[in-house]
């Protein structure tokens, strides 16, 4: 058991590493792709500080901000779908499809309509005004699937979050609707996942969540083992079930809301990324959950990538691309496990 | 698992010191390699109007942003921009395409690009315009301070007035003094009455002395249309209409449509053929050239 | 023995009597609706112009006109849009036994909507018959899509797994279609499609929507017998000598008909399929002879209230109809997931 336990720490290890480096080469290929070309070693060599001022306001002003968004969304998402698929028991689950985005959608939505701009100062708001509205998604969605009997019934979960997340893109359509039209087209791009923070100040906005969140939840690695496994399981073990999946809930609420505030509604990542970690080093979640955020951020980096330089010159959302590539995997994923 | 969190924290630090340290150094190098162009000045115009304002100066512009829906400059003045730069649409600008042109001088639109001054001081000097605040001749007059060519500012507009003096004499011979008239836009699902505020009312109601229809003055002023109901174009009462019709091929059918219905049949404007169709653009372009343009084509229009 | 025998046909007919009171008095509702759906709109009405306008046209005056050419398609549309949502729900939830169908739900709108948004990108100026049959494709093809894909899963088809993975695939071909419409600049019109709405129906559109929807209504109700026993399981329904494949492959396709032809004229509106055919059963019983004709009248009064609804809350501006159906329908979507949920 040790032993076997041993073998698969060292294959996690392995394939975490060979994930970060590709992670590293898909995020130099982002900062290498623009208008304004800019040899790799001249990107080496402006990171060194030793950049002309084009090149250096290039990468830092422009391009890093957008990637770091791109970057930390990723992670939020791929770890935010990792724990719902664990708390509910089903390899389907997904912030999009549990109606938690349709809920920060309204946040945003109720933003906009008070605040009518994104100003600068303003976007450090977003985030709590999504959380606040994926927060209110969960409450409702937790409150309708509770059993009095049984407790949180993780089918009922996805039920009651299809029918939410219906109503509350009603809701955000119905308010959208009485936008001008600027304001309405960016809430349209921003629906399907556009990654819209562009300046440092929105990076700033997301940093804290991912920053305290994600580490968060991999300490909570062992409960989510166990409440994986079932609840009668999960409370043999010690773990007090509803306190911990409530707590998880809400990390994972707070994950993707945040992520989704700074790039938009943007879905299957929170499904496929936690798949693909699962068939790479298993089902262990100390093992899965930071891979899961890894390839998350590959996802993400790379649809960002291929929507902003391939699609010119209307810029395709990120989120359209990762529907795009993300379904079909999905798609035969469902067909293999027969 | 705890060495390799302690990994994971410093990786996102690292990351994170990096890139602020470079953000700080680089604002320095800014401000450094900021230069003045003594010859005829570069400017990069972030609004397409602004543009056709510096177009009307006899000026080109080295880059200028597109018009949002066409995804490329406004068709009457792509071939005078044949050899200006395509700086993306004003809502989400190229800067890499700017910082690459290295303006000597970056026209900004407050609406748009007010919040990200900041951010286009770092290439080159900016003027901002207000271009909610007074009108067009205004934008035009203070763009000819700047360029030092005020003389030929003050003479297009005194060009224009005498020209829009022309065309509402021919109007009070064509309409006789009381006639209303509105303007409608037809996109595929929407129909649309034009109100006081720009780009249609001023060049309607004032440079044409036109009068606006039953209703048209109801229309809320902060905003250049309403979308309104087929039900109620009766209403208006208008004894004249201007139609813009969209470019895509579903407004047209919604036009055509339109047309066949008893109601538009019924209306005064098109029982006495007082239809005007007019295209969107230059006459939804709010600036000197673009309103020059469309004074032009009502000139033709009225001369018949 | 007899007078057993002449106490049930009593009983029969008592019941028959009842239910003939009961659909009359809901056609009843229907042209209710109708009125007042002609009656109220952006011009103030007199019910007094809708009445002349329907037994004493004038075609000189423009009010009447204002009616003829605008109110009457529009709510007619809106009757048979509703009826043809709410059939096609009351089909797909008889036929595959799970109360959560619905066309929107289960994104089979979505299929449409994606196809529509590229003939709107690819042939812009495409008549409205030929549109109607590519919708019909893409509705069915992302029927096929996820009834593959919830039977692929390990432990076969249940009501469960079609809802979720229809979902998945109703999100996937949203931003598909959103990603079509930004593509090519067609984000405003697509918006409209979102929403839904019957705004825009014309009698051109109803020459051809009308035969379709009410012909494939007709064959819905002669399916009723053999959903109705389909209903109850597939053993049961076999051994009754009902051909269980031929009744599911015809009832889907009448399903999918419906809502391709629907989501063509006015967009995905949601939630009426889903709705309509609990109450139809709660009014009726489990026969889907009844359930069906029971379902399009109700459809139709949904629909019309809705669509009254939308333009009366916050005139002149109109709401979304969809808007107003889900209104409706999501507490009624909690309600059924409860309970289904229950069984688990």
């Amino acid at each position: 058991m040790n032993y076997l336990l041993n073998k698969d720490n060292k294959r996690a290890f392995i394939v975490t590493t060979v994930f970060i480096f590709i992670s590293v080469i898909v995020v130099l290929l982002s900062l290498n792709t623009g208008t304004l070309k800019i040899s790799p070693l001249k990107i080496i060599q402006t990171f060194l500080g030793q950049g002309d001022f084009e090149s250096s306001t290039v990468l830092f002003d422009y391009r890093m901000p957008r990637i770091l968004i791109t970057m930390l969304a990723g992670i939020g998402l791929g770890i935010s779908g990792a724990i719902l698929q664990g708390l509910s028991r089903n390899h389907l689950a997904d912030p999009g499809i549990l109606g938690l985005h349709a809920g920060a959608a309204f946040g945003l939505i109720i933003f906009v309509t008070y605040f009518h701009s994104m100003d600068k100062n303003i976007a450090l708001f977003i985030p709590l005004f999504t959380f606040g509205g994926g927060a209110l998604t969960a409450l409702l969605i937790v409150l309708l699937a509770y059993d009095r009997y049984k407790g949180l019934l993780p089918i009922r979960l996805i039920l009651v979050g299809i029918a939410i997340s219906a109503g509350f893109s009603a809701i955000t359509l119905f308010f959208s609707l009485r936008l001008n039209e600027e304001t309405y087209s960016f809430a349209s791009r921003w629906l399907v996942g556009n990654i819209w923070g562009r300046d440092w100040i929105n990076v700033m906005a997301l940093l804290p969540w991912i920053l305290i969140l994600a580490p968060f939840t991999w300490i909570k690695s062992k409960t989510l083992n166990a409440l994986s496994l079932g609840d009668d399981i999960a409370s043999g073990l010690g773990v007090s079930v509803e306190k911990n999946r409530i707590l998880l809930l809400a990390a994972a609420v707070g994950l993707s809301c945040a992520s989704v505030a700074m790039a938009g509604g943007i879905g299957f990542i929170g499904l496929v990324a936690p798949h693909l970690a699962r068939r790479l080093v298993g089902t262990m979640y100390q093992h899965f959950l930071p891979l899961s955020g890894l390839i998350g951020l590959i996802i993400l980096v790379l649809s960002d990538t291929i929507g902003r330089s391939i699609f010119q010159p209307n810029a395709i959302p990120a989120g359209i691309v990762v529907a795009a590539i993300g379904t079909p995997y999905f798609l035969y994923l469902l067909a293999k496990t027969k | 698992m705890k060495k390799k969190f302690i990994i994971f924290i410093s990786f996102i630090l690292m990351l994170m010191l990096s890139a602020c340290g470079q953000n700080n150094s680089n604002t320095k190098t800014a401000t450094g390699t900021e230069k003045e162009n003594s010859e005829e000045p570069r400017i990069a115009s972030l609004s397409i109007h602004l543009t056709n304002d510096l177009l009307a100066l006899g000026i080109t512009p080295v880059g200028s942003v597109i018009g949002g829906d066409l995804k490329d400059f406004l068709p009457h003045v792509k071939e005078q921009l044949k050899n200006t730069k395509k700086l993306g649409i004003v809502k989400d600008p190229d800067m890499e395409a700017i910082l690459e042109l290295k303006p000597s001088v970056i026209y900004l639109d407050k609406e748009f690009s007010g919040q990200d001054i900041s951010k286009y001081e770092k290439i080159a000097p900016t003027h901002v315009f207000d271009l909610d605040e007074g009108t067009w001749r205004d934008h035009l007059l203070s763009i000819g301070k700047l360029v030092n060519q005020e003389k030929q500012a003050q003479q297009f507009i005194a060009d224009y007035e005498k020209e829009s003096k022309e065309v509402q004499a021919l109007i009070k011979k064509k309409f006789g003094e009381d006639n209303k008239v509105m303007a409608i836009r037809i996109t595929a699902k929407e129909l649309r009455v034009f109100g006081t505020k720009r780009p249609m009312g001023p060049i309607l109601f004032q440079d044409l002395g036109l009068k606006p229809a039953n209703g048209i003055e109801n229309i809320d002023k902060n905003q250049p249309f309403e979308v309104i109901s087929q039900e109620v174009l009766p209403d208006f009462d208008a004894d004249a209409i201007f139609v813009i019709v969209n470019r895509d091929d579903e407004a047209k059918t919604a036009f055509n449509e339109l047309e066949k219905t008893a109601i538009w049949k019924g209306l005064k404007a098109v029982k006495e053929n007082q239809v005007y169709l007019i295209p969107d653009q230059p006459w939804l372009d709010y600036s000197a050239l673009g309103n020059k343009m469309a004074m032009d084509h009502a000139k033709e229009i009225f001369s018949k | 023995m007899l007078n057993c025998f002449s106490s049930r046909i009593l009983k029969m007919n008592a019941r028959n009597y009842l239910m003939i009171a009961l659909f009359s008095s809901i056609i009843l509702g229907v042209l209710l609706c109708m009125v007042l759906a002609v009656t109220f709109g952006a011009k103030q009405l007199t019910f007094h112009t809708v009445w002349s306008a329907i037994f004493d046209y004038n075609p000189t005056v423009t009010q009447q006109q204002i009616i003829h050419e605008l109110r009457f398609p529009r709510v007619i549309g809106a009757a048979v849009i509703g009826a043809a949502f709410a059939v096609s729900g009351a089909l797909m939830q008889g036929i595959t036994r799970n109360p959560l169908a619905d066309a929107g739900i289960l994104g089979i709108n979505g299929g449409a909507m994606l196809v529509v948004a590229l003939c709107f990108a690819f042939f812009p100026s495409i008549p409205y018959s030929l549109l109607m049959v590519f919708s019909f494709v893409g509705a069915l093809i992302s029927t096929l899509l996820i009834f593959l894909i919830s039977s692929a899963a390990p432990g076969g088809l249940t009501p469960i797994k079609l809802t979720i993975s229809g979902a998945v695939v109703a999100a996937f071909l949203h931003s598909l279609s959103t990603g079509v419409a930004i593509y090519f600049n067609l984000s405003q019109d697509l918006a409209f499609w979102y929403a839904g709405g019957v705004a825009g129906i014309k009698w051109a559109h109803l020459k051809v929507l009308l035969p379709i929807i009410l012909a494939t209504i007709i064959l819905g109700i002669f399916l009723g017998r053999s959903v109705s026993l389909l209903s109850l399981g597939e053993d049961t329904a076999a051994n009754l000598g009902v051909k269980t494949n031929r009744v599911r492959l015809v009832g889907i396709i009448a399903a999918v008909i419906l809502a391709g032809v629907s989501v063509s004229a006015v967009g995905s509106i949601g939630f009426v399929g889903l709705v309509i055919p609990h109450i139809s059963r709660k009014l009726v019983g489990g026969n889907y002879q009844l359930i069906i004709p029971m379902s399009a009248l109700l459809g139709a009064i949904l629909l019309i209230l809705a669509d009254l609804g939308a333009r009366i809350v916050d005139p002149p501006r109109e709401l979304a109809i969809g808007i107003m159906t889900a209104l409706v329908g999501v507490p009624f979507f909690l309600y059924i997931a409860r309970k289904v949920g229950r069984g688990l």
